[in-house]
């Protein structure tokens, strides 16, 4: 039943590779099996049927399986895109690509879900793109936190809220779980700010717009005080909106620098113990060829990587720092109004973040991508938004649909208030007529940052007779990418297997093995015991190369295989004859 | 008799026996797998008191037994709890025994308390590892039987140790004299050939030996038994300290199933309220200091400094009624007892329950009574020492100290800095915490401990970085001339004593109390790879387990040790209310809850950690008529010893009307008191 379909698919490959490549202005217009508008948000359902669309429409690349159940019990779907014709996803080099492990950071999922649509109808249409699926694997996970997401979609919210999972959690320490959320009491569909009438207040309605609550100057007379979120004392202790729906962070609770809660605000009480993450845990820990990462959040235009401490810097080697220099730079240019940025330096200290698991616990080259700036809305890193520029944007642009005009209230603990302001789409979020731009761009960046996960070749085989059945074999085995074989965390720290090149061939012994700095080094760094195999802890560089030298003993023609494995890349094999013609540049 | 048990008992097959096999184990009558299960079944059917459970299952599905003690299973889980752990370590079978003898010793003669307090006892967290030591091979296993890749070649397991001489166990091989391509390491050590040192140039020492874990390399890679089975340590498995790039601490914390029940059990069972550790860790005979913090500069290394007294009374306590002398000090980091305390605050105690026999240290704890009793600590002087600051090196420091008991004020300087610092130094426990700032939000921490002269603790800088520090008062020098010649004495002293100290201790003991038991002597063998080399060694385990005839009595002392740390447990009662009608509809009213126990409700990692609820204590009148007082009020902690938390309010409500007072406590259950306003 799938043969038309690979038969097609095979028709487009040939044509593919005869296709003028003319340079072209405008990107080729690519159609899709599966029509998506990217210029609107999904809630958890109607993502998870647009993947079900995509993958029974694209069956020969995309596959899909729940990693498991979230807290409340939305099934956790992941794509798997693989070209099983070049072999299976776990002999590739894989990229893993998630997004809204935070529930309001919804547009996250919108940019995974674009990555899996766009690649999917490129396969055979774009080149670049096409060659990049036949080398790699990518597994991406849209909804890292689906509870969270229909949480903030279908209830009132903030821009900020419900960025936790959901289960029920006691954050006032009163033994009551969940008892004190906010309530919408203006009835807009939003959480709002409430505001007292207070003569004394330092607070006041702006002049020209009333819809601005400013600070007064200093021994001026305000007329408003802060009364925190939308909301009631539901549980009578004289607080507002203290305990609301979760209340934990789960991009706290990763093995990698994990802190209790009271170091860490969200840990949970160990790594993995929600659904989520263990589930997501036990995915990525099965498959070490995971070379790349990519988990989206929002937002302020941040490219950003480890460390999440200020006491783990030493941590990244230089040769790491070098490739995060390279990708995050591009990711720059590729993203107008995005810093590539260290997370404690340039954000806040984050102990056992997800990126920081993957980049330091594993040794997979991670970034963590902010989406949508501010500065997007000036399009301009100089000029400076204030309120009344950020209400006029909200009211030229936007059509004053991001903000609830202040309606008085008559609260029952409060007495009158103001509530209004912002609706929760009103900052964090790509306002819509901007989410197809910004999930392209962010799909580029990482279609780059796949497109450099390590891949290797043997460069350059040197076939010597050293006489009397005597061969010496020097090789060099070149990585072209930018990320190498094994990440320097990876090689400091021992994660996972080394890299392995192994030498067989009948009649064929190794007496001397071992690894040369370069081609014309002459004295070998030798292995001791099972001399066919060199390890290779620190694997082959970013952009370079490592030289091995054998020493065998063999008859003329006999053939020579050499192995080379790593987790990371594809594993690569040549084979040749003992005769010294056989050197190849 | 509870029957919870019975569908579990019936899938074990056979005659469940004491196994007594193989005469190479430290000491007979050690239970493997279907012995405990025994033993837990019939404490449970013997014993109205007494029901078992499981707390989960081992990877090769063996039960994690838990035995609950107590004198009234509906309420147990509401009253507060001991939790006894074992067990952990593959070799440490002295841990079950202990465990099981002790909860028989309670079920006998102690009921009365089990009124009071429930007892949670896990026999044996590491059932796998622990059979592996107990069939016919004993090879000193550790942890789990998870499959860990220990030479990182993709294979696992496929290079594990093997029984050369056949005598039952896992011990060493020494090779003399070996090849070029492999320099010896050892050398025998001149005071106990049978063990081996590391060669000291300056005595014109050799390297003579190079040392092996008995077996072949299996897998030719040039290592010999570098990949056996397993493991995952259990007890490097939990989550404070944990060493994340360690393989035998796991992939993650909680990565076996056996540490994953063991810790979804505690934090499930809020109600436990101290809690002791048989296994290779101790913090009873060497209680752990207050000093310094761990890599985020907000963790203790050890303990709080709040928390020193309450583990110095618990030793102290402890020490009177064990004689215990000895305990190893070993790192505990990824322990399952160090987390209790570190991330969960239980105040959490551990023991090997039998050291090594013989020489008690009466130096040091002589030394540690004169501290105490000498009782005039004080901070005031001028501390010097040396720091070394990342980025600025190696720097003299000067640290000028006022003020006595209580507050104190200092002067933190080097040649690069001066910072004015404030603080506290407590004179009792010694403990000096001071805090200052090398510019906004840039505060320096320095904590430590004053004994004598001496000071040391720990400086933390505005990044989190901490470093260990020691000073010494300025003047103090002159006062103790003969320290010198005295250490200078004992240093010759030492050049006689065996290099290994702790094992050569051992070895006497194996020689002159055991017949040798402990240690197989040195034997010629023809090694496949090695050619001549000798097999010998320790037998796995021994140093950990005493003869089976001791185990009565040992477990009597773990007993009565048990037995009087409930005795200290925090009684929590009520007074009051007191009640003042101020006025018409105004009532002022006073209310104390008071810790009539000797053991704090909260330790001060505790109270830190916010790891459990507090006590809360809730009005029944809304918010609005409260003028004075919140309706619902938090305890995190009250001291022991009539210690007290105070509640005072002033209410607005109706003449006559009935007020309440509601007490919940994980501890106390809940209570809630009625009072008139009149």
């Amino acid at each position: 039943m799938n043969t038309p379909i690979k038969t097609i698919q095979l028709l487009l490959l040939c044509v593919l590779w005869i296709f003028p490549t003319s340079p072209a202005i405008a990107q080729q217009q690519v159609p899709s099996r599966v029509d998506i508008a990217f210029n609107r948000y999904y809630d958890y359902d109607e993502i998870t049927d647009l993947l079900h669309q995509l993958v029974e429409a694209y069956p020969e690349l995309l596959s899909l399986q729940s990693l498991g159940k979230s807290e409340q019990g939305r099934e956790m779907w992941m794509v798997t895109l693989n070209n099983p014709e070049t072999g299976d996803d776990s002999e590739k080099p894989a990229m893993w690509i998630d997004g809204n492990v935070h529930g309001n950071e919804v547009q996250a999922a919108e940019t995974v879900l674009y990555t899996i649509w766009y690649l999917a109808k490129s396969y055979g249409e774009v080149e670049p793109l096409t060659k990049l699926m036949d080398r790699c694997a990518f597994y991406l996970l849209p909804m890292q936190n689906p509870d969270g997401r229909d949480y903030w979609f279908d209830e009132p919210n903030t821009p900020s809220s419900s960025r936790s999972g959901q289960r029920p959690t006691d954050n006032d320490y009163d033994g009551q779980l969940d008892e004190d959320g906010p309530e919408d009491l203006d009835g807009d569909g939003h959480i709002g700010r409430m505001w007292r009438f207070d003569p004394n207040g330092m607070f006041r309605r702006n002049a020209k717009d009333p819809r601005i609550i400013e600070r007064v100057g200093d021994g001026e007379k305000g007329e408003l005080s802060r009364a925190g979120s939308e909301g009631i004392d539901n549980d009578g202790d004289g607080r507002i909106n203290e305990d609301g729906p979760g209340g934990y962070d789960m991009n706290r609770n990763w093995p990698t620098d994990w802190q209790p809660n009271y170091i860490q605000f969200g840990a949970g009480d160990y790594p993995f113990d929600r659904p989520e993450t263990k589930a997501i845990g036990q995915f990525i820990l099965a498959h070490p060829n995971i070379a790349a990462g990519q988990s989206y959040h929002n937002s302020g235009g941040m490219i950003l990587r480890g460390p999440g401490a200020s006491y783990a810097k030493d941590t990244y080697p230089r040769s790491d720092l070098r490739m995060y220099d390279k990708l995050g730079e591009a990711g720059e240019e590729m993203l107008p109004f995005y810093r590539y940025m260290v997370l404690y330096v340039d954000l806040y200290t984050v102990h056992g973040g997800f990126v920081n698991w993957l980049a330091e616990g594993l040794g997979i080259a991670s970034f963590t991508n902010e989406l949508w700036s501010s500065a997007k809305i000036l399009q301009s890193k100089e000029a400076r938004l204030d309120s009344e520029g950020r209400m006029r944007w909200q009211d030229r642009v936007l059509f004053g649909q991001t903000f609830t005009d202040f309606t008085e209230y008559d609260h029952p603990t409060l007495g009158r208030v103001l509530i209004g302001g912002g609706t929760k789409y009103s900052s964090r979020n790509t306002p819509p007529f901007m989410l197809e731009e910004g999930c392209h761009r962010n799909f580029a960046f990482t279609m780059f940052h796949a497109g450099h996960m390590p891949q290797i070749s043997f460069d350059w085989v040197e076939v010597k007779s050293l006489g009397d059945d005597l061969w010496q074999i020097t090789l060099e085995i070149g990585n072209e990418k930018i990320i190498p074989s094994r990440t320097g965390i990876a090689a400091a720290n021992k994660i996972g297997q080394p890299d392995r090149l192994t030498l067989s061939g009948d009649g064929v012994q190794v007496v001397v093995s071992g690894r040369l700095n370069d081609r014309f080094d002459t004295t070998i760094n030798t292995v001791k015991d099972r001399k066919h195999i060199i390890r290779h802890e620190s694997g082959i560089p970013g952009e370079g190369r490592s030289t091995f030298r054998y020493l065998v003993t063999g008859p003329t023609g006999a053939s020579v295989t050499l192995r080379y494995e790593a987790e990371k890349t594809m594993n690569i094999e040549t084979t040749f004859t003992l005769n010294e013609e056989n050197t190849d540049d | 008799m509870h029957t919870r048990f019975t569908t579990l008992l019936g899938s074990l097959t056979g005659a469940l026996v004491v196994t007594t096999i193989a005469t190479t184990l430290p000491a007979q009558d050690y239970r493997n797998h279907d012995g405990l299960s025994k033993a837990v079944n019939d404490l449970a059917q013997m014993h109205e008191a007494c029901s078992l459970d499981v707390i989960g299952s081992s990877r090769k599905g063996r039960g994690l037994y838990l035995l609950t003690l107590t004198g009234d299973p509906e309420t147990s889980a509401k009253r507060p709890a001991l939790l006894i752990t074992a067990g952990l370590d593959g070799r440490h079978l002295v841990g079950t025994e202990t465990a099981l003898r002790v909860a028989s010793n309670l079920l006998e003669n102690h009921l009365d308390l089990l009124d009071e307090m429930t007892v949670y006892i896990i026999p044996r967290l590491n059932p796998d590892g622990t059979e592996l030591n107990l069939g016919d091979l004993n090879a000193g296993h550790i942890g789990t039987v998870t499959g860990i890749d220990a030479d990182r070649d993709g294979t696992m397991n496929e290079d594990g140790p093997n029984d050369l001489n056949g005598d039952g166990l896992i011990t060493m091989m020494r090779r003399l004299n070996p090849s070029l391509d492999e320099p010896a390491t050892h050398l025998a050590d001149p005071v106990e050939p049978r063990l081996h040192k590391t060669p000291d140039w300056t005595k014109e020492q050799r390297a003579t030996y190079t040392l092996h874990v008995e077996g072949v390399d299996e897998d030719e890679d040039g290592l010999i038994a570098e990949d056996g089975p397993g493991s995952v340590d259990l007890d490097k498995n939990f989550m404070h300290g944990w060493d994340e790039y360690a393989l035998e601490s796991g992939a993650y914390p909680l990565s076996e199933p056996e540490s994953h029940a063991l810790a979804t059990f505690v934090l499930t069972h809020t109600n436990i309220v101290s809690a002791i550790t048989y296994g290779r860790h101790d913090t009873l005979v060497n209680p752990p200091d207050g000093k310094g913090k761990d890599i985020t500069g907000r963790a203790p290394k050890n303990i709080d400094a709040g928390d020193v007294k309450l583990y110095k009374e618990i030793s102290k306590l402890y020490k009177e009624i064990t004689d215990q002398s000895n305990a190893p000090k070993g790192n505990s980091s990824g322990s399952f007892h160090a987390w209790l305390y570190a991330q969960r605050g239980i105040p959490s105690f551990a023991t090997v329950v039998w050291g090594r026999p013989g020489d008690a240290k009466e130096k040091d704890t002589d030394d540690g009574e004169k501290a105490a009793a000498s009782g005039d600590a004080t901070a005031e002087g001028s501390w010097t020492g040396v720091i070394e600051i990342p980025d600025m090196g190696v720097l003299d420091f000067t640290i000028a100290v006022e003020g006595g008991n209580g507050p104190v004020t200092a002067d933190f300087s080097t040649p690069m800095f001066s910072i004015a610092m404030e603080g506290t130094f407590d004179e009792s426990s010694g403990s000096l915490s001071l805090k200052g700032d090398a510019g906004p939000e840039q505060s320096v921490l320095i904590s430590g401990t004053i004994e004598g002269n001496s000071l040391s603790g720990s400086a933390t800088g505005p990044d989190g970085d901490s470093v260990d520090i020691t000073a010494t008062r300025e003047g103090a020098e002159e006062s103790e001339p003969s320290e010198d010649e005295a250490e200078k004495a004992d240093k010759d002293k030492k050049d006689d004593k065996p290099s290994d100290a702790e094992a050569a201790a051992w070895l006497k003991y194996s020689d002159e109390h055991r017949d040798g038991a402990g240690f197989v002597e040195w034997k010629s063998f023809d090694h496949p790879t090695l050619g001549a080399i000798e097999i010998g060694g320790f037998v796995p385990g021994f140093r950990m387990n005493p003869p089976a005839d001791e185990l009565d009595d040992l477990a009597g002392k773990q007993t009565e040790f048990a037995v009087a740390l409930m005795g200290k447990r925090p009684k929590l009662n009520l007074e009051g209310p007191d009640v003042t009608k101020l006025a018409s509809g105004l009532y002022e009213i006073h209310f104390a809850i008071v810790n009539d126990g000797f053991l704090p409700t909260r330790t001060t990692m505790a109270r830190t950690a916010r790891s459990f609820l507090p006590t809360i204590v809730t009005l029944s009148v809304p918010v609005e008529s409260i003028v004075t007082g919140d309706r619902i009020n938090r305890s995190w902690g009250i001291t022991g010893s009539g210690g007290r938390q105070s509640l005072h309010w002033i209410l607005r409500v109706e003449d006559g009307s009935d007020v309440s007072i509601d007490i919940t406590n994980p501890q106390l259950g809940q209570r809630t008191v009625t009072f008139e306003a009149k």
